[in-house]
């Protein structure tokens, strides 16, 4: 069962996209959301305090989606950190590539309300 | 075969000089040196003749009037096609850089993005409004299924919001592809030195409109300028006006509202190289040959 009170941290350059997610994760039931605009942001976040869901854009700048993936993966304290990818990035090598670095889950924009929730699910257990 | 006498250079110097220093020796030196030129001559004039003889007597065996014909309007025509090409090149960077067309595309494909962002966040604000709204809503039988509709109308907008992201990403992409080709063609006009080539004749759209058929000026008045100019050419126009106020006063000079800041550009990311897919379940059609795949190819990898 998903615990919905733990933190979600919602990745992405673009504040708009941000936004929707946020508002996206209020309606299922998480309030306690909190955005990073970079991989790096994000990565002092995370070491910061406890998450228990990372949902990550993965074209940003200076570090990427995926090396943030790779990052956490290598953290000791993070290394089992549920982590969802959510882009526009389509291509199979790229979601092989994010499967091997140890996605949770990965979900293509544009997206639905339902797919975003589906994937939590997946990832946390029923909602 | 007796073997012929060589002297050394030291040898040769010594007679030479010997030779240089009476009058009768000096004599005897030019005119050996006159010989020698005139056989050097001759052996040149051997071989032009030679020459000459090799291309009259073999090209036209060789190469008919016909192909000498063909390979001239090749040639020439190789040459139109060049200058036209070094034309077109040059068009493409006009000695005015306001007139650049890639750069101009590049900024309007910025714009674009800024005025869809800003429509988007509107649009999330009404719907983040609607959301809020439909929680004050009884909770009534009668008026639930209402309120439960226009929670998911809002969602749906909300989501739907989401193609400002991919379409800016995208126009990221065409920008970036623009910026790429506008370094290749200075690349190009500075190797082929065509700064100052006249440019191609334009077609030139003579339609007494055509100066609006270019979509919003990028550098243009904000609507603020328009109601003070029009208020004030009301004013100039206005009949209570003295007759001396009015006509040939000269417009009122506008403040220009610039538009445009530049995005950040986020580029497109590879995977890590040498990274190959491993016990993954199988993909099939366009998604094995590195195509785009949709969501459920993506959820049966994660089965």
């Amino acid at each position: 069962m998903a615990n919905l009170n733990s933190s979600v941290l919602v990745v992405d350059d673009y504040g708009t996209m941000r936004r929707i997610i946020r508002n996206l994760l209020a309606q299922i039931g998480f309030n306690n959301v909190d955005e990073a605009a970079d991989g790096a942001t994000a990565l002092g976040k995370l070491r910061e305090r406890p998450f228990g869901l990372v949902i990550s854009d993965w074209n940003m700048e200076p570090m990427t989606g995926l090396q943030l993936l790779q990052e956490v993966r290598a953290d000791n304290k993070l290394k089992s950190m549920p982590f969802i990818m959510v882009t526009a990035e389509s291509k199979t090598e790229n979601v092989v590539a994010a499967k091997q670095a140890g996605v949770s889950n990965y979900i293509i924009k544009p997206f639905n309300a339902d797919t975003l929730k589906k994937k939590i699910e997946s990832v946390l257990g029923p909602l | 075969m007796t073997k012929l006498l060589r002297l050394s250079e030291d040898e040769y110097s010594v007679i030479e000089d010997a030779l240089a220093a009476n009058a009768r020796g000096r004599a005897f030196l030019r005119m050996r040196d006159q010989r020698a030129r005139a056989i050097a001559a001759e052996e040149v004039k051997r071989l032009m003749r030679s020459l000459v003889a090799s291309v009259k007597g073999t090209a036209p065996e060789k190469y008919s009037p016909t192909h000498i014909h063909i390979l001239r309007q090749e040639l020439q025509e190789m040459s139109v096609y060049i200058q036209q090409t070094r034309a077109e090149i040059a068009a493409l960077r006009p000695d005015d850089s306001g007139n650049n067309r890639i750069m101009a595309a590049t900024g309007e494909l910025d714009a674009i993005v800024t005025a869809t962002e800003r429509a988007t966040s509107d649009i999330l604000n009404a719907a983040e409004r609607i959301a809020a709204l439909t929680q004050r809503l009884p909770k009534t039988d009668e008026i639930a299924p209402i309120r439960e509709e226009l929670e998911a109308q809002a969602t749906e907008i909300l989501t739907a919001c989401s193609f400002q992201d991919i379409t800016g990403q995208r126009t990221t992409k065409v920008v970036n592809t623009l910026r790429y080709l506008e370094k290749r063609v200075n690349s190009m006009i500075e190797i082929w030195g065509i700064d100052s080539l006249k440019t191609v004749s334009e077609d030139v759209d003579t339609r007494p409109d055509a100066h609006l058929l270019n979509g919003p000026s990028l550098e243009g008045v904000s609507q603020d300028d328009v109601d003070a100019l029009l208020a004030e050419l009301n004013g100039l126009a206005s009949p209570d006006k003295p007759e001396d106020q009015r006509g040939d006063a000269a417009p009122p000079v506008l403040a220009t509202t610039k538009t445009s800041p530049s995005m950040a550009a986020p580029t497109a990311v590879s995977p890590p190289p040498g990274q190959a897919p491993t016990r993954m379940a199988p993909l099939n059609g366009a998604a094995a040959n590195g195509a785009a795949i949709n969501q459920n190819d993506i959820d049966a990898l994660f089965e």
